[in-house]
C-alpha cells in the first residue's frame, strides 16, 4: 500500500505527507503527554474530592451538632450529643467527658461512649483526676489540648492511658483556662486503633477536636450560666416567697410609695394600724392617709417632703385619730431605694407604739409610786437602825461596865483580886521573857480590925478608901494596884527592880503615916517588897511579898521588909 | 408465603450492638421472626467474630454467608467507613439456599475451584438457579478458580460474587460461614427453586492510550509490555507519589483487556483489571486474572459519565428481563474503584438512589464495595474489576423469560 502510495504522490507531495505525518506524531505525542497530564490531574483531583468530602461531612456534622447545641442547656444532653460527634463524626473509638465536682475539686467521669465491653465500662467510669494532678497543669496554663501516644513516655498520662483504657488520646479542657468546669478525652485502644481517627499532633486532628471543643467550650459555658440562672431564680423565687410571706404576716406594717406618696404595695397589718379593714380599702396617697387620720400639718409635710426629696425618714414618731375616734401613736421609718440616680421605691416600717406609749407612762407611774414607798422605807430603816445603833453602843456601855465592874474593887476603886491575877500573869511572863526587872509590893494597915472596932466599918472602909487613894495617886499608869483582900492591897510594878520598889514602898508607907484619917487619926502600915526572880512562879513571887509583909508585921509594923530568895524577910536597909 | 427477604444496616461501633440492630432491621423489613438464610456485608472496623456472633443470635442461627468488604450497600446507603454492617434475611417457600466455603485459597487456585464445587456437588440439581461466591480479594486468582470450578459443577451456572475487601490497608479480608470467621477463603451460596436472576454488569472506563502488548508475563503477574517494564510504562501516568500510594495510583489506572469476541456483542470493548499489587524491583504489577505474553491491553482511566451512563444501562437490562416482576432481593457488588475514590459523596449517593428508585425503592437491597467483581456475560462467568455487577432475585415465572443461565447483560 505505501508502495502504491509513493508511486501516485509527486515528490513534493511525498514531502508534504511526511511533515504532515511528523505534525501528526508530534500532535499525537502531545496529546499523549497532556493525557498523562490529564490522568495525572484527575488522581489528584478525587483525592481531593475525598479530603474536601471528609471536611464537609465533618463540618456538616459539626453544624448539626451546633444547632443540637443551641437548644439545650442540659449538659447531660450536650454531652451526648458530643459523643455521636466524636464517634461518628470524628470518628475515634471511645470518649469520655469528665466534669468537675465543686466540693472535692476533682473531675469525675460523667459521660462516655465507644466500644467497651460491661466490666471495661465500669472501670473508666470510676475514673477520678484531680484538679491538682500535674497532667492538667498545661491545660490551666492556657493550653487547649494534651496529646499521648505511643511516642510520648510521660508517666502520669501513661498511667492515666491505663485508667481510661486508651493507648492514645487528646485531652480537651472545655471552658477558659481559669475556670475548666469539664474535660474531654477521646481517643483508641491499641488493638482498633488503625480503624479510627488517629491521635497525633496532625492538622486534621487538631483542627477536628479543636472546633469540636470550641463549640462544646461554648456549650458547658451557657450550661454552666444557665445553671447559675436557675440558682439565681431559685433564689429569688425563695427570697420573694420569704419576703412575701415576712409581708403577708408581719406585725409591722410595711408599705412601699412613690416619691410623690402614692402607695404601690401595703401590707394587712399597715392597714390595721392606721385604722382601715384592708388595705385596699386605703387611699391611694399617703396624704390623703394624712389628711383623714389628723397627722397634723407638721408631720404631713414631714412625711411628703421626706418623700419627695428620697431622705430617709427616721423614728418619726407621732399621733393620731383613728377613723373610730380612738388616738394611736406610731413610729415611722422609711428607706428610699435608687435606681441609678433615680428613686425606685421607697420602702416604709410603720410600728403602732399606742401599747408601747401606754405601757410606758403605766410604768413611769409605778416608778414614781415606787420611789416613795423606797424613800419611806429607807427612811424607816434609817431611824431603825439609828435605834438599834443608840441600843448597841448602850449595850456595849453596859457591857464595858459590867466589865470593869467585874474587875475593879468597888470601895477602893482599884483592881480586885481575880483582875490582879490576870494581869500579874502576863506581866510576870513578859518580864521573864525579856528579862526585865518587876517587883511586887504588898501591905495592909496595922491594926486595922482594931479600926473597925472603935471606929466601925464605915470608917475603916474610909481609911481603906483614903490609903488606896493616896497609893494610886502615887504610882504609874503602868503599874497595877489591886485589893488583895480585906485590908491587904499588892501593887505590881514593871520596869522596877527591888531598890524602885523600896523606895516606892517607902514612900507609901511615909505618906500614910503622915496622913490625918478623918475619924480614925493615925494609921500606918506594914509592907512587904519582892523582886522577881526568874525562877519564880506567879504564886511564889505573891509568897515571897506576903512573907515579907509577915515579917514586917511581926517585926514590929510601920515598916518595909524585903523578901528573900529562901522566903524569909530582911529589912529594908 | 413465596419468598420474603428484608435489609438491615448499622454503624453503630459496637459490634454486638450493630449486629443486632442490623439483623433485627432486616427481620423487621422481612416480616419474619426466623429466616431461613442470611446474607452479611461488613467492614473490618469491627471485631468480626464478635459481630458474627450477634447477627447469629439475632437470626435465630440460621445458616449465614457473607465477606468484608471496603464499604456496605443498602438503601440509599454507599457506607465507605471503618464501621457499617448489612445484613439480609431470606425466608422462601420457593428457593432454597445452600451454602458452602474453603480455606487456604492463596497460591492454589485451581484446587480451590474444584474443592469448592465438590463441596456444593451435592446440591446442585435441575432447579439451581445461581451461584454466589465471597473470596478473599487479596489472594484470589480468578481464572484458574473459574476454569477448576466450572470444570468439577458439570453444568453451566450463573456465578455472582466479590472479593472480599479491607479498608485499603491490603492486609486482611474476612469471609464468613455460619459461626466461621476466616481469611484467605471462599463463602459460597447456591440459590435453587423457583425463582430466577437478571443482572447488569458494567465498568465505565476508557483508554487513554494506544494499545500495548505484554512482552512478559506469568500466570497474573505482568512483567513487561511493549518491551517495557510495566511500571516504568505506567510511572508517567502517575504521581510522584506513585511508589508509596500504589492503592491510589491502582485505582486512578488500570488495564483493560479486549473482550473475548464470544461475548462480545453483549458487553463493552474491554474487560477491566485492577492491579493489585507491584513489584518494583521486578517493575511488574499483578491482577487477579491470568495473561499470557502477546495479550493485548489498555491503559484505562475511569471515566464518571460513562459509570453515569452504565449504571443506567444496568437498570434497562434487568427491567427489560424480568419485565413487570418486582425482584425479592437484589445484591449489588459494587468496586472499591467506583465509590469515594472517583466520586463525591453525594455524587455516588445519587448514582446508587438512582439505580435504587428505578428499581423499586422499597426491594431488599444490599451489597459491598469490593476488591473484585464476578458476574457473568452472555453465558461465560466473568471476572471483572471497576465494575458494577447488580443482580435482581425474582420468582419463576413472573417474568418473560425463566432460563437458570441467560442473562441480560
Amino acid at each position: 500500500m505505501s508502495g502504491h502510495r509513493n508511486s501516485s504522490l509527486d515528490p513534493k507531495d511525498e514531502i508534504n505527507n511526511l511533515i504532515e505525518q511528523e505534525r501528526l506524531r508530534e500532535e499525537n505525542e502531545t496529546l499523549a503527554q497532556q493525557i498523562k497530564q490529564l490522568v495525572k490531574a484527575e488522581g489528584r483531583l478525587y483525592t481531593y474530592q475525598q479530603e474536601l468530602d471528609a471536611q464537609l461531612k465533618e463540618y456538616k456534622e459539626l453544624y448539626d451538632l451546633s444547632g443540637k447545641l443551641n437548644n439545650t442547656f442540659d449538659i447531660q444532653t450536650i454531652f451526648g450529643y458530643a459523643l455521636e460527634y466524636i464517634m461518628h463524626g470524628l470518628e475515634y473509638e471511645r470518649a469520655i467527658f469528665f466534669l468537675r465536682d465543686d466540693d472535692t475539686k476533682e473531675y469525675r467521669v460523667y459521660a462516655l461512649d465507644g466500644y467497651y465491653d460491661a466490666d471495661e465500662k465500669e472501670k473508666v467510669s470510676k475514673t477520678v483526676i484531680n484538679a491538682r494532678d500535674p497532667i492538667l497543669n498545661p491545660c490551666f496554663d492556657g493550653c487547649e489540648h494534651i496529646i499521648f501516644n505511643q511516642e510520648n513516655d510521660n508517666a502520669e498520662l501513661i498511667e492515666l492511658s491505663e485508667k481510661i483504657l486508651m493507648s492514645e488520646y487528646v485531652i480537651y479542657a472545655l471552658g477558659s483556662h481559669l475556670q475548666i468546669p469539664a474535660i474531654l478525652i477521646a481517643g483508641n485502644s491499641i488493638e482498633n486503633a488503625e480503624f479510627f481517627q488517629r491521635v497525633n499532633e496532625s492538622v486534621d486532628v487538631l483542627l477536628g477536636i479543636g472546633n469540636l471543643g470550641e463549640l462544646l467550650s461554648s456549650a458547658v459555658s451557657n450550661h454552666m450560666s444557665f445553671k447559675m440562672m436557675e440558682k439565681a431564680l431559685e433564689r429569688e423565687k425563695i427570697a420573694k416567697a420569704k419576703y412575701r410571706g415576712i409581708f403577708e404576716n408581719a406585725s409591722e406594717g410595711i408599705i412601699q410609695l412613690t416619691p410623690d406618696g402614692a402607695f404601690t404595695s401595703c401590707n394587712n397589718a399597715a392597714a390595721d394600724i392606721l385604722g382601715y379593714p384592708s388595705p385596699e380599702k386605703m387611699p391611694r396617697q399617703i396624704s390623703e392617709v394624712a389628711s383623714e387620720l389628723q397627722f397634723g400639718d407638721k408631720i404631713t409635710s414631714r412625711l411628703l417632703e421626706g418623700l419627695r426629696s428620697g431622705t430617709d425618714i427616721k423614728d418619726l414618731e407621732f399621733d393620731f385619730t383613728k377613723k373610730n375616734g380612738n388616738k394611736h401613736w406610731v413610729l415611722f421609718n422609711t428607706r428610699t431605694i435608687y435606681s441609678g440616680d433615680e428613686i425606685a421605691t421607697i420602702d416604709g416600717i410603720i410600728l403602732d407604739v399606742s401599747e408601747r406609749n401606754e405601757a410606758r407612762e403605766a410604768l413611769q407611774r409605778a416608778h414614781d409610786e415606787l420611789e416613795i414607798r423606797i424613800k419611806e422605807r429607807t427612811d424607816e430603816l434609817a431611824k431603825a437602825n439609828s435605834l438599834l445603833m443608840d441600843e448597841i453602843l448602850e449595850r456595849t456601855r453596859i457591857e464595858e461596865k459590867l466589865r470593869e465592874l467585874s474587875e475593879i474593887d468597888p470601895l477602893t476603886m482599884v483592881c480586885n483580886r481575880r483582875k490582879f491575877f490576870e494581869l500579874i500573869t502576863l506581866e510576870v511572863e513578859k518580864c521573864k521573857r525579856y528579862n526585865r526587872p518587876l517587883s511586887l509590893i504588898m501591905y495592909d494597915l496595922d491594926n486595922f480590925k482594931k479600926i473597925n472596932d472603935e471606929f466601925g466599918h464605915q470608917v475603916g472602909d474610909s481609911v481603906l478608901k483614903t490609903t488606896s487613894g493616896m497609893v494610886s495617886a502615887m504610882i504609874r499608869k503602868v503599874d497595877v494596884f489591886a485589893r488583895y483582900g480585906g485590908d491587904e492591897f499588892i501593887l505590881l510594878c514593871p520596869e522596877t527592880g527591888l531598890s524602885g520598889a523600896l523606895t516606892l514602898a517607902e514612900r507609901i508607907k511615909g505618906l500614910t503615916e503622915k496622913h490625918n484619917y478623918l475619924g480614925s487619926g493615925k494609921v500606918t502600915m506594914s509592907i512587904g517588897v519582892a523582886e522577881l526572880d526568874p525562877q519564880d512562879t506567879v504564886d511564889v513571887f505573891i509568897e515571897k511579898a506576903d512573907k515579907a509583909l509577915y515579917v514586917a508585921k511581926k517585926k514590929g509594923r510601920n515598916r518595909v521588909e524585903i523578901a528573900d530568895a529562901d522566903l524569909d524577910a530582911k529589912p529594908a536597909a | 408465603m413465596g419468598t420474603v427477604a428484608g435489609v438491615g444496616y448499622s454503624t453503630h461501633r459496637n459490634p454486638t450492638v450493630a449486629g443486632k440492630e442490623a439483623a433485627s432491621k432486616a427481620l423487621k423489613q422481612a416480616g419474619i421472626d426466623v429466616p431461613d438464610f442470611v446474607m452479611v456485608f461488613t467492614t473490618v472496623g469491627y471485631n468480626q467474630q464478635a459481630l458474627i456472633k450477634s447477627i447469629r443470635e439475632a437470626t435465630s442461627e440460621a445458616p449465614l454467608s457473607g465477606c468484608s468488604g471496603e464499604g456496605v450497600i443498602t438503601h440509599n446507603t454507599g457506607d465507605e467507613t471503618n464501621f457499617g454492617v448489612t445484613v439480609m434475611v431470606i425466608k422462601s417457600d420457593d428457593m432454597r439456599f445452600e451454602h458452602a466455603y474453603i480455606e487456604d485459597i492463596s497460591k492454589k487456585s485451581d484446587m480451590a475451584g474444584k474443592d469448592l464445587a465438590d463441596s456444593i456437588k451435592p446440591y446442585l440439581s435441575s432447579d439451581n438457579i445461581a451461584c454466589f461466591i465471597f473470596a478473599d480479594g487479596l489472594v484470589f486468582n480468578s481464572n484458574p478458580f473459574m476454569e477448576a470450578f466450572e470444570k468439577t459443577i458439570e453444568k453451566p451456572l450463573p456465578i455472582f460474587g466479590g472479593l472480599a475487601a479491607d479498608n485499603w490497608a491490603s492486609e486482611k479480608t474476612y469471609q464468613y460461614h455460619n459461626d466461621m470467621v476466616f481469611s484467605e477463603g471462599i463463602s459460597c451460596v447456591l440459590m435453587s427453586g423457583r425463582g430466577n436472576v437478571a443482572w447488569g454488569i458494567n465498568h465505565g472506563c476508557v483508554p487513554v492510550g494506544t494499545k500495548r502488548t505484554i512482552t512478559k508475563s506469568k500466570d497474573n503477574v505482568i512483567y513487561e509490555f511493549d518491551g517495557i517494564p510495566a511500571l516504568t510504562a505506567l510511572r508517567d501516568y502517575s504521581d510522584d507519589d506513585w511508589e508509596t500510594q500504589w492503592n491510589k495510583t491502582s485505582l486512578n489506572l488500570c488495564l483493560g483487556f479486549k473482550t473475548p469476541e464470544s461475548f462480545k456483542e453483549d458487553y463493552e470493548d474491554h474487560i477491566i483489571r485492577y492491579m493489585i499489587r507491584k513489584d518494583d524491583s521486578a517493575g511488574s504489577v499483578q491482577i487477579q486474572s491470568e495473561v499470557h505474553d502477546g495479550d493485548e491491553l489498555w491503559i484505562v482511566r475511569r471515566d464518571k459519565e460513562l459509570i453515569r451512563n452504565g449504571m443506567q444501562q444496568i437498570s434497562r437490562q434487568i427491567k427489560t428481563k424480568i419485565g413487570s416482576a418486582k425482584p425479592k432481593f437484589i445484591m449489588h457488588i459494587e468496586c472499591v474503584g467506583r465509590g469515594k475514590v472517583v466520586f463525591r459523596e453525594h455524587e455516588k449517593m445519587d448514582l446508587i438512589s438512582s439505580l435504587q428508585k428505578d428499581m423499586g425503592e422499597d426491594i431488599p437491597w444490599i451489597g459491598f464495595y469490593s476488591f473484585g467483581e464476578i458476574g457473568p456475560i452472555a453465558k461465560s462467568n466473568c471476572f471483572h474489576n471497576f465494575t458494577a455487577v447488580v443482580v435482581a432475585v425474582y420468582e419463576a415465572g413472573s417474568s418473560e423469560e425463566c432460563l437458570d443461565t441467560e442473562t441480560a447483560a
